[in-house]
């Protein structure tokens, strides 16, 4: 085995046979060489060690599933915590003979007669829930009665008696019934497990809810009707559910989402947060996760950071089957669906672009209400990745070069710091956005919004574009800023068949007023077939009529920005802007005038 | 999960859970090294895995608190193996039994310490080349299949095939030198 070719064969050997994909002549080769041969059998025993040690890079599978058989064997969820806690330190352990009181161990009929009382134990605690559940309802039902016959009986009182004596009658009558309803409709109500810690346009279905931050929450069914709400529990985890929602605090650490979405940041302390679904029950390990409930009641999950537990199935189906149970661990950058009715997990492309992770601002949810197609905003964690928080997958994008961002973003309506790309005038640094010519402005249009800052007023692209193959074809800026400081917007023809490759301009438009060096601006241009439109903080500035009637098509293949000059050879063109951009949207209709003062005004809150 | 109001307190067997937790996490490492190396297939070994832990777990009462936990584990595990052969006697990917005797003979007498192995193998892993790295982090962190590997790579799988046995054994090279040397404290 000295040999290092031989090494390699019976290397190669060894990692078909562990993928199980030998044959049976190289099964028969290497059984003989390990029977025969000691150094093959030290190799061999080697190889399986590191082999094995490989294989627990990155996954925790069988440890998982055991501590949660022991800890629902043991009825001591604290296992969970003390592993997590173990794992952290990753000390070994040394075990003194301790005269431990060890229960006597369980044969499968007990085992299976304590999941049974467990089963037993859960169905008395949810028919208990139904039964409160179907107390308060009544009590508000007889609640309403009485104020309906308190109204009544105050009418009747009031046009038998004179104003003043009317007066007092009805304060006396109002505060006996007051003093009786009191005492009648006071249950001692649930204690507060979590805090409406903020929210935008806050509507809930139940309009006896709160919407004020700061306000504290009971357990109960909520129904979110419109807005952003984000939900602090008191064991810390943190939530925020996005209109439309449907989903039950259950207590200071767990909740049922049925329906809608919700993304979830757990603190270290608050790890253990469980999140019930119609198909799937979510234990978080100390991360950050999103959950999709579907109108079918199939979840989507997400894990952003850290990783969670999964298991398939309603609660009481996961209890029934706890030696059978699908559980997977999920974790950063991995999504699974699984499907109602049934114990299917299925993997499914990730992203991060459907959930609010984080309280939006003004300016954001107005982007967001305007629904575009493609929607980056630059924040800390897309420093690497560059990403679209809207449909990733659609409008895939990238940094190309070295890009970094700033915290030195325009005001977004909230008084939080915001981050921003930064260009630095170097033609290598540039950001890419593909699949942007399926963005034609045939049927409504296409929108394009902007925050643009420039370090410096000089002649200089902000965004051109290029072909599918990454070759330069055009030399036409396509927004750029011209050296007086005016923003200019270029409309051309791609149809080559038509002009035979020739770049043909069809459209020329600037705005009146010139840029500021170091001042943030809002740009937004509109595309239709019958109009052109360049606004600059909520204003028109400059627009064009009927530009493609005559020229045909647009192509919108974009370069976002500091590549000005897409072909070296083009030396009429500008250099690459230097500066900062953000809230980069883009969208497949043209905006309208009103929509665009909007998103502007929203920011100047 | 943790739906309801939480557990009946049973102080007995909060410890025994907890200390088994404990003893099998520390062993774990091993007890899966040897099961690879009599079953030398990843799905199967995960199997056989998860079947010694539950029956460690159940039998965990007739393990004497002081005595070598390891191998008690490595015990289990080797029944389950035997039972996981019975079991798939047909298979045409099974060891003779001389040899699987005589290679569990010779693991249980291996010396292990995985966690230095583990240690080792994340600095030589470090020091591979780029595209190598990214084998070994989707194989076996990402938990991607072979031909799932060959597709993001843009390689055949037999290629594929011929460049991990490389990696393979560059890391195998790579750790026994390391814990020779003696460089993972």
């Amino acid at each position: 085995m000295s040999d290092i070719k031989n090494m390699l064969e019976l290397s190669e050997l060894l990692v078909r046979l562990l993928e199980g994909t030998i044959s049976d002549e190289q099964f028969a080769y290497l059984q003989h060489q390990l029977a025969s041969n000691p150094h093959a059998r030290r190799y061999y025993l080697r190889y399986m060690k590191v082999s094995s040690a490989l294989s627990r890079l990155g996954q925790i599978t069988n440890v998982d599933t055991l501590t949660r058989t022991v800890a629902k064997d043991t009825k001591d969820l604290s296992i969970l915590e003390k592993l997590a806690e173990y794992e952290k330190s990753g000390k070994p352990v040394e075990v003194e003979r301790v005269k431990a009181k060890v229960e006597p161990v369980l044969t499968e009929q007990e085992r299976q007669a304590k999941i049974r009382a467990f089963i037993a134990e859960q169905q008395a605690m949810e028919e208990q829930e139904k039964l409160l559940e179907q107390l308060e309802r009544r009590r508000i039902r007889q609640r309403e009665l009485r104020r309906r016959q308190r109204i009544a009986r105050a009418r009747t009182v009031a046009a038998k008696v004179s104003k003043v004596s009317r007066i007092g009658a009805m304060a006396a009558v109002g505060m006996v019934i007051a003093y009786l309803l009191y005492l009648v409709s006071r249950p001692v109500p649930p204690a507060f497990v979590a805090v409406l810690t903020d929210g935008i346009d806050v509507k809930w279905a139940d309009h006896d809810l709160p919407t004020e931050p700061d306000s504290l929450l009971r357990p109960g069914y909520m129904k979110l009707v419109a807005g952003i709400a984000e939900i602090t529990f008191d064991g810390g985890a943190k939530a925020i559910i996005q209109a439309p929602v449907e989903i039950k605090l259950q207590n200071a650490s767990r909740a049922y989402l049925q329906s809608g979405k919700m993304s979830a940041t757990v603190p270290v302390e608050a790890r253990g947060f469980a999140l019930n679904t119609p198909s799937a029950s979510i234990v978080d390990l100390g991360t950050e996760f999103a959950v999709h409930v579907n109108e079918d009641g199939s979840s989507d999950i997400y894990v952003f950071k850290g990783r969670v537990s999964l298991l398939a199935g309603k609660f009481g189906e996961i209890i029934g089957r706890l030696y059978d149970t699908v559980e997977q661990i999920v974790e950063a950058g991995q999504a699974k669906r699984v499907y109602a009715g049934s114990s299917r997990i299925r993997d499914i492309q990730f992203g991060q672009s459907a959930f609010v992770r984080d309280m939006p601002s003004p300016y954001e949810l107005a982007v967001r209400q305007s629904r575009p197609t493609g929607y980056w905003r630059f924040g800390s964690d897309n420093r690497k990745m560059c990403v679209n928080s809207i449909d990733s997958v659609r409008h895939v994008a990238k940094y190309v070069g070295s890009i970094d961002c700033d915290n030195h973003g325009p005001g977004l309506g909230d008084a939080k710091p915001n981050d921003a790309m930064k260009l630095d005038g170097r033609p290598n640094n540039y950001m890419l956005i593909e699949n942007i010519t399926s963005r034609r402005p045939q049927n409504g249009g296409s929108s394009l919004v902007l925050w643009l800052r420039a370090d410096e007023v000089r002649d200089q692209s902000i965004i051109t574009n290029e072909t599918a193959e990454g070759q330069a074809e055009w030399f036409s800026r396509y927004l750029y800023m011209e050296k007086t400081g005016r923003f200019a917007f270029i409309v051309f023809s791609d149809y080559d068949e038509i002009y035979e490759g020739e770049t043909v301009e069809t459209s020329l438009i600037r705005s009146k007023q010139m840029a500021q060096k170091g001042r943030w601006y809002h740009l937004a241009i509109t595309l239709s077939r019958k109009h052109v439109c360049l606004f600059i903080d909520g204003r028109l500035e400059a627009e064009a009529f009927d530009p493609i009637e005559q020229f045909g098509d647009i192509g919108l293949s974009w370069y976002l920005c500091t590549r000005a000059n897409i072909s070296p050879t083009d030396e009429d063109d500008a250099p690459p802007i230097k500066g900062a951009i953000d809230e980069l949207a883009i969208y497949d209709r043209a905006l309208s005038a009103e929509e665009i003062k909007r998103l502007y005004s929203v920011s100047q809150q | 999960m943790q739906e309801g109001s939480g557990y009946p307190h049973k102080p007995g067997a909060e410890f025994q859970g907890e200390l088994f937790i404990r003893l099998f996490m520390t062993n774990q490492s091993n007890i899966h090294a040897f099961i690879l190396s009599l079953v030398p297939n990843w799905a199967d070994a995960d199997d056989i895995m998860q079947e010694t832990a539950t029956v460690m777990w159940t039998k965990f009462g007739e393990f004497e608190l002081g005595t070598n936990f390891l191998s008690w584990g490595m015990t289990v595990a080797y029944f389950e193996v035997l039972k996981f052969r019975k079991q798939r006697q047909r298979s045409r990917l099974q060891f003779k039994n001389e040899l699987l005797e005589s290679i569990a003979q010779d693991a249980v007498n291996t010396n292990y310490s995985l966690d230095d192995t583990v240690e080792a193998l994340r600095e030589c892993i470090s020091k591979l080349r780029h595209r190598d790295r990214r084998i070994v982090q989707l194989r076996y962190q990402k938990s991607k299949s072979m031909n799932e590997v060959a597709h993001c790579i843009k390689k055949s799988i037999e290629s594929l095939y011929k460049a991990m046995a490389r990696i393979h054994h560059a890391l195998l090279q790579c750790v026994q030198r390391k814990l020779t040397r003696g460089d993972i404290v």
